[in-house]
C-alpha cells in the first residue's frame, strides 16, 4: 500500500526511454530543417542509456528470483531485464536505420524520435508487467506510437491506407483485449497477475474466465499478426516507412510475445491449467499451426519483398506461439527457448529492413524480387548482410535462427505425452518451405545480371546496424549458450 | 425557439438548485466543515431528517430523487424534441446534471464530480464547439421519413422500453441493501468520518497507493497520443519536409 522508492530503480529503463522522448519532444524544435541527425543521436543515446540500465539490473538479480514492485503493477526479474534490454537495442538500431530511409522519402518529422522512444517505454512497461491494468497500458502505449510512426509518411498513399488498416484493426483488437480483461477480472475478483491461477481455479464462473482468456488470445493474435487476425499485417508491413516495418515487425511482436509469455506462460500455465487445456492452450495450439503454415503459404506467393518478408515474420509468430504453448504445458525450457528465440527473430528482422531501406533509394524503392537482381555482384557487402539474415530466418546453420527453431520445437518435444509433436512436424516442414523464399531472393542477388545500376541511400548509421546485425546473428548461432541462458 | 430555451435553462437551475440542496445535505461528513458524524443505523440521538439523509431513505430523499429522476428523463426528452442543436446540447447538460445528483444520492460523490466536470463541463464544450464549427442550420434532416420508417422506430423503441421496463421491475431491492455504506474513519484523522465505497477519498487513496504506477504510466499513453495527433494531423508544410515518392525532385545533394 506504500509507495516504495527503491521500485523506481526497477524501472529504470522505462523512466530512461519515457525521459529521453520527452526530451526529443523539445528538443525537435531546436533541430529544424534537414538537421536531424542531433535526434537520431538523442534517440540512440537514450535507447543504449536504457539498455546499459536492463543490464545492470539484470545482474543485479539472482537467476530465477523475481520481486513484485508497484504492489503488485510490475515485476521485476531477470527475464523482464533481458527483453527491456532487447527492446532497448530494437529503438536503437530503428532509430539508426531511420535517417536515410527519412532523407530519401521525404517524412523528416522530428517526433518520430520521440514516439519511437515512448512506445518503446510502452513495451518495457510489458516486458515487467505484472498486473492486467499495467498489461493495458503497456500494449496502448506500444501501439500507439506505432499507428502514428506508421502514418508519418503522409504523402505516400500506400502509408496511409497501412496506416489506417493498422489502426483500426487495432483499435478492435483494443476492444477485444479490454473486455476479455473485465471478464477475468470479473471471474478472478483480481486482476494481478500472481494471484490469477489460484482465483482462477477456485471461480464460481469458469465460462465467463474462459471467455474472457480467449478474448485475450484473440487479441494478442491480432498484435501478432497470428492467423487468422494477420490481415492487417501485409498491407501495414508494405505500407509503412520501412524502419518503422522492422519496428512493428521486430519489437512490437516481440513485445506482444512477452506479454502473452507473462500471462500465458508463466501465471496461466504450468502443470495445472485452468480449465484444462480449454482455457487458452488448445486454441493457441490452433492458432500456431495455422500461422505458421498460412504465413508460409502466402509468402511463397510474393514478389515484394517487403511483403514476402511481412509473410515470414507471419510465419515467425506462429513458431513463437508454439513455444508459448510449450511453456504454458509445462516445457521447463520453453521460457529460455522462446527468448532466445525473440532476440535471433528481432536481430534478424531488422537486418532484413535495413537492407531493404539501403537498397532502395528516392526514385526506385526497389521492393520487387526482380529488382535485387545482381546485387550481389554490385555491393557484395549488402548482399552478404542480406543473405545472412535471410538464412537465419530460414532457419540453416550456422545463424542464430536455426538455433532459434531448433531449441523452440525441443522445447515443444519435451511437453508430456507428446501434446505437441504434430505442431513440430508442421513447424519443420513449413521451415523446410521457407527456405525456398528466402534463397529466392538470394539467388536473385548473386545468380542474376542486374538489369539498372543501384543507387543505395548510403549513410552511416544505417550501414553500421547492417555491419552490427548480420555478427549478432552469427555469434548468436555459433556461441548460443550464453544467449540461452539470458531467458532463466 | 428562444422562450423554451429560457425554460429549458430555468429548469436546468432548478435541478441544479435541487443538486446543490441535496448535496449539501447529503454529504455532511465529506466537506471541511466540522459537522456532525451521522452513523449509518439508524441510532439514539439522531434525528430522524439527518437519519433520512444518512441511508438515503424517507419522503425528502424520495422527493429529492422523483425530481432528479424527472431531470434526467426531462433533459434527455428535451434533447430528443429539439431541432436547434446547441437548444439540445443544453438539455443534455441538464440530464448530465441531474444524474450527478442521483450519483450523490447514491454516495457515490466521486463520480458525481467528475460527471459534473466531464460530462457536463469538458464533453459539452466539445459538442458545442463541433456544433459551432460544423455550422449547420437550424434544421437537421430527419433521416429514416415516411410511416414505415417511423413506425419501424416506434417499434424499436416501444420493445426497448418494455424491455427495460421489465428488467427493472424483476429487480428486488431488499430495504437492508438500501442504507449507507459503511462508514470508515478517515486515514489519519478521526475528527472525520468518511463512507468508503466510492467516496472520494476511497477513490483517491486506491489511485494514489495501489493504482499508482499505472496512474502515472497513463501520462506516457496521453503524451504519445497527444505528440502523434500533432504529428499526423497538422498541415503538410512544404518548407518543412521534401517532397514524397510523387514528384521526384531531387534537391540538394546527399
Amino acid at each position: 500500500m506504500t509507495f516504495v522508492t527503491t521500485d523506481m530503480a526497477y524501472i529504470a529503463p522505462l523512466l530512461i526511454l519515457t525521459v529521453t522522448g520527452m526530451l526529443l519532444v523539445i528538443a525537435e524544435s531546436f533541430f529544424r530543417g534537414r538537421d536531424r541527425a542531433g535526434l537520431m543521436g538523442l534517440a540512440v543515446a537514450g535507447s543504449v542509456a536504457s539498455f546499459v540500465a536492463s543490464v545492470v539490473l539484470y545482474r543485479q538479480l539472482e537467476p530465477g528470483s523475481s520481486k513484485l514492485i508497484f504492489d503488485g503493477m510490475l515485476v521485476a526479474d531477470r527475464f523482464g531485464f533481458a527483453l527491456t534490454g532487447l527492446f532497448s537495442v530494437i529503438t536503437a538500431l530503428v532509430a539508426m536505420s531511420t535517417p536515410a530511409h527519412q532523407r530519401e522519402h521525404g517524412w523528416e518529422n522530428g517526433e518520430y524520435y520521440a514516439i519511437l522512444l515512448l512506445s518503446a517505454a510502452g513495451m518495457t512497461m510489458l516486458a515487467q508487467a505484472a498486473h492486467l491494468v499495467a498489461i493495458f497500458i503497456g500494449v496502448e502505449t506500444m501501439s500507439i506510437g506505432v499507428y502514428v510512426m506508421t502514418a508519418l509518411r503522409r504523402r505516400s498513399r500506400r502509408g496511409n491506407e497501412a496506416a489506417l488498416k493498422y489502426f483500426l484493426m487495432g483499435a478492435f483488437a483494443t476492444g477485444f483485449l479490454l473486455y476479455g480483461m473485465a471478464l477475468v477480472y470479473g471471474a478472478a475478483g483480481t486482476a494481478e497477475l500472481a494471484q490469477m491461477k489460484t482465483k482462477l481455479l477456485a471461480t464460481a464462473n469458469p465460462e465467463i474466465a474462459i471467455a474472457g482468456i480467449l478474448l485475450m488470445v484473440i487479441a494478442f493474435g491480432f498484435k501478432l499478426a497470428a492467423v487468422p487476425f494477420h490481415m492487417w499485417a501485409p498491407d501495414a508491413y508494405e505500407g509503412a516507412p520501412t524502419p518503422v516495418t522492422a519496428f512493428m515487425a521486430a519489437g512490437v511482436k516481440a513485445a506482444a510475445v512477452a506479454a502473452m509469455i507473462r500471462l500465458f506462460g508463466q501465471y496461466l500455465g504450468g502443470d495445472v491449467l485452468p480449465f484444462g487445456a480449454v482455457g487458452w492452450a488448445s486454441p493457441m495450439v490452433i492458432i500456431a499451426g495455422l500461422t505458421i503454415t498460412v504465413g508460409n503459404i502466402a509468402a511463397v506467393r510474393q514478389n515484394n519483398v517487403k511483403r514476402m518478408l511481412a509473410y515470414s515474420s507471419i510465419s515467425h509468430g506462429g513458431v513463437m506461439l508454439v513455444g508459448l504453448a510449450a511453456m504454458g504445458l509445462g516445457s521447463s525450457t520453453g521460457q529460455s527457448s522462446l527468448v532466445y528465440y525473440l532476440i535471433a527473430y528481432s536481430i534478424t528482422t531488422i537486418a532484413s529492413f535495413a537492407v531493404v531501406s539501403w537498397v532502395g533509394s528516392r526514385d526506385r524503392e526497389r521492393l520487387l524480387v526482380d529488382d535485387w537482381a545482381g546485387l550481389g555482384q554490385k555491393h557484395p557487402a549488402a548482399a552478404l548482410a542480406m543473405t545472412v539474415a535471410l538464412l537465419s530466418l530460414g532457419g540453416l546453420p550456422p545463424t542464430a535462427g536455426f538455433f532459434g527453431k531448433f531449441y523452440v520445437f525441443k522445447s515443444a518435444m519435451d511437453v508430456a505425452d507428446n501434446q505437441l509433436i504434430w505442431l513440430v512436424a508442421i513447424g519443420v516442414v513449413n521451415s523446410a518451405i521457407s527456405i525456398y523464399y528466402y534463397l529466392r531472393l538470394v539467388t536473385a542477388m548473386y545468380f542474376r545480371e542486374p538489369t539498372e545500376p543501384f543507387t543505395p541511400s548510403r549513410s552511416a548509421p544505417l550501414e553500421v546496424v547492417m555491419v552490427l546485425c548480420p555478427i549478432i546473428i552469427l555469434a548468436m548461432g555459433l556461441l548460443p549458450g550464453f544467449w540461452l541462458g539470458l531467458g532463466n | 425557439m428562444s422562450g423554451r430555451v429560457l425554460a429549458a435553462i430555468a429548469a436546468l437551475f432548478l435541478v441544479l438548485g435541487l443538486v446543490a440542496a441535496g448535496t449539501a445535505a447529503a454529504q455532511p461528513a465529506g466537506g471541511d466543515a466540522p459537522s456532525v458524524t451521522i452513523q449509518a443505523t439508524p441510532g439514539a440521538g439522531v434525528s430522524t431528517a439527518s437519519r433520512d439523509i444518512a441511508t438515503g431513505s424517507g419522503a425528502g430523499m424520495a422527493i429529492l430523487f422523483w425530481a432528479l429522476a424527472l431531470g434526467t428523463v426531462g433533459g434527455a426528452a428535451f434533447v430528443l424534441t429539439r431541432r436547434n442543436l446547441i437548444a439540445a446540447v443544453m438539455g443534455m447538460v441538464g440530464t448530465f446534471l441531474a444524474l450527478a445528483g442521483l450519483y450523490m444520492m447514491l454516495y457515490a460523490s466521486f463520480l458525481a464530480v467528475i460527471q459534473m466536470l466531464v460530462y457536463a463541463g469538458a464533453i459539452m464544450v466539445l459538442f458545442v464547439f463541433v456544433i459551432m464549427v460544423l455550422n449547420r442550420p437550424e434544421d437537421e434532416p430527419w433521416g429514416m421519413v415516411g410511416l414505415p420508417g417511423k413506425a419501424l422506430a416506434g417499434l424499436a423503441m416501444l420493445y426497448l422500453l418494455v424491455r427495460l421496463v421489465m428488467l427493472v421491475w424483476s429487480v428486488n431491492v431488499p430495504d437492508t441493501a438500501l442504507v449507507a455504506p459503511a462508514a470508515v474513519a478517515f486515514p489519519g484523522d478521526a475528527a472525520h468520518t468518511v463512507y468508503e465505497f466510492g467516496s472520494t477519498a476511497a477513490v483517491g487513496t486506491s489511485l494514489f497507493s495501489d493504482y499508482l504506477f499505472p496512474f502515472e504510466a497513463i501520462s506516457i499513453l496521453l503524451l504519445i497520443a497527444v505528440v502523434g495527433a500533432i504529428a499526423v494531423a497538422r498541415p503538410l508544410n512544404d518548407a518543412d519536409e521534401l517532397p514524397g515518392a510523387q514528384p521526384p525532385a531531387p534537391t540538394g545533394g546527399h
